[in-house]
């Protein structure tokens, strides 16, 4: 299986305020750390609080972006929840509602590689994409949602075996919004 | 005559402090009015009292918007015997609630709160002179909310019938 995005939330504005956490569905799988838009609802029948999310765009759909951050309950054989304790083997699947909070300036996050497209060149910054749901990395900032690499990092993750768990992160700070 | 009804659905400023400010006015204030801020009071005993005026074209930004409890002043001295939120006014040199607005901030506005006529608008924004926001085609380059959908309010008015009116909910997606 191919590992998937982690995110930690190291120090987010969304923590402390409410409106800047919503619900939301997507037509694709979403993983932690994926970046969208939330322009509309999605306008199902008992979904009057939940949005639609949408790929970044280029312009002005490159700013003010909202990034998923779901707890990682994995679903094992598309029926067994709790059983995976490995975050990389979590994903939302599609149509399944999901969490999102509102990037801020400061916000500070932690990812594993697989959260950012492309490999990481000199500049440091990991910016929204057309068409892209990851962050990508790049060598100068974007006029929407940039984030500077502020170090690279490890995090510890539990498979269920005894042995050593780290992995690459990255720490990032957001730098611009738009 | 029906004032404005604001409900705040989910707004930042319901969790940080320092997005709430209290305000007074040389004109009557509805709730869902916008203003910005020329100074502090002088008056005594409103030193954390600012004075408030309705935008102008140059100052479409930095804006505030009012909220204060609908509690009506009912034949210029008896508070709380009227429930209906429609005739609830801030009146001039009253102290009232102010909150700022976020990117993100969902609300829900009575049409007596817009000034224009829907149509097929799916904006509100900030106008020069007009303490309430106008529909519009557009964001503008100042404080903007785009129309989320067509919805209703349910009001008490004492009586045994339905009381709902329309309203609009609304995102905020511009502030400058």
């Amino acid at each position: 299986m191919t590992a998937k995005a982690v995110l930690i939330q190291d120090a987010v504005a969304a923590m402390n305020v409410d409106s800047w956490n919503r619900h939301a569905q997507s037509t694709v799988a979403m993983q932690n750390g994926y970046v969208m838009q939330l322009a509309s609802k999605t306008g199902v029948s008992g979904e009057s609080e939940v949005w639609l999310a949408t790929v970044p765009a280029s312009g002005a759909g490159l700013k003010n972006l909202w990034m998923c951050a779901e707890p990682e309950v994995v679903v094992t054989n598309a029926q067994y929840k709790g059983l995976d304790p490995d975050p990389r083997n979590f994903e939302v699947a599609i149509g399944t509602t999901f969490n999102a909070f509102m990037i801020k300036l400061g916000d500070i996050i932690t990812v594993n590689a697989e959260a950012i497209a492309g490999t990481l060149v000199t500049g440091d910054y990991a910016v929204a994409s057309n068409g892209v749901w990851r962050l990508t990395w790049a060598a100068s900032g974007v006029s929407g949602v940039t984030f500077y690499r502020r170090a690279t990092t490890y995090m510890s993750i539990a498979d269920g075996t005894i042995a050593s768990h780290q992995i690459t992160a990255y720490e990032l700070e957001c730098i611009a919004l738009a | 005559m029906a004032y404005s009804i604001l409900l705040q659905d989910a707004v930042a400023a319901a969790n940080i402090d320092s997005f709430n400010r209290s305000a007074v006015s040389a004109s009557v204030y509805e709730n869902g009015a916008v203003g910005y801020f020329t100074g502090k009071s002088t008056t005594a005993g409103e030193a954390e009292v600012w004075t408030m005026v309705a935008p102008v074209t140059a100052h479409l930004y930095d804006l505030w918007m009012v909220y204060e409890p609908e509690v009506v002043l009912t034949s210029s001295k008896y508070k709380g015997l009227d429930p209906d939120v429609r005739n609830f006014i801030n009146a001039i040199g009253d102290v009232f609630s102010v909150y700022k607005p976020e990117l993100g901030d969902i609300i829900t506005l009575t049409d007596d709160g817009i000034t224009g006529t829907k149509g097929a608008n799916t904006f509100i924004t900030a106008t020069d002179g007009d303490p309430f926001l106008n529909w519009n085609t557009a964001a503008v380059s100042g404080l903007s909310y785009k129309l989320i959908g067509t919805t209703y309010l349910s009001l008490a008015t004492g009586s045994i019938d339905t009381q709902r009116v329309t309203a609009y909910q609304f995102e905020c997606v511009a502030l400058a």
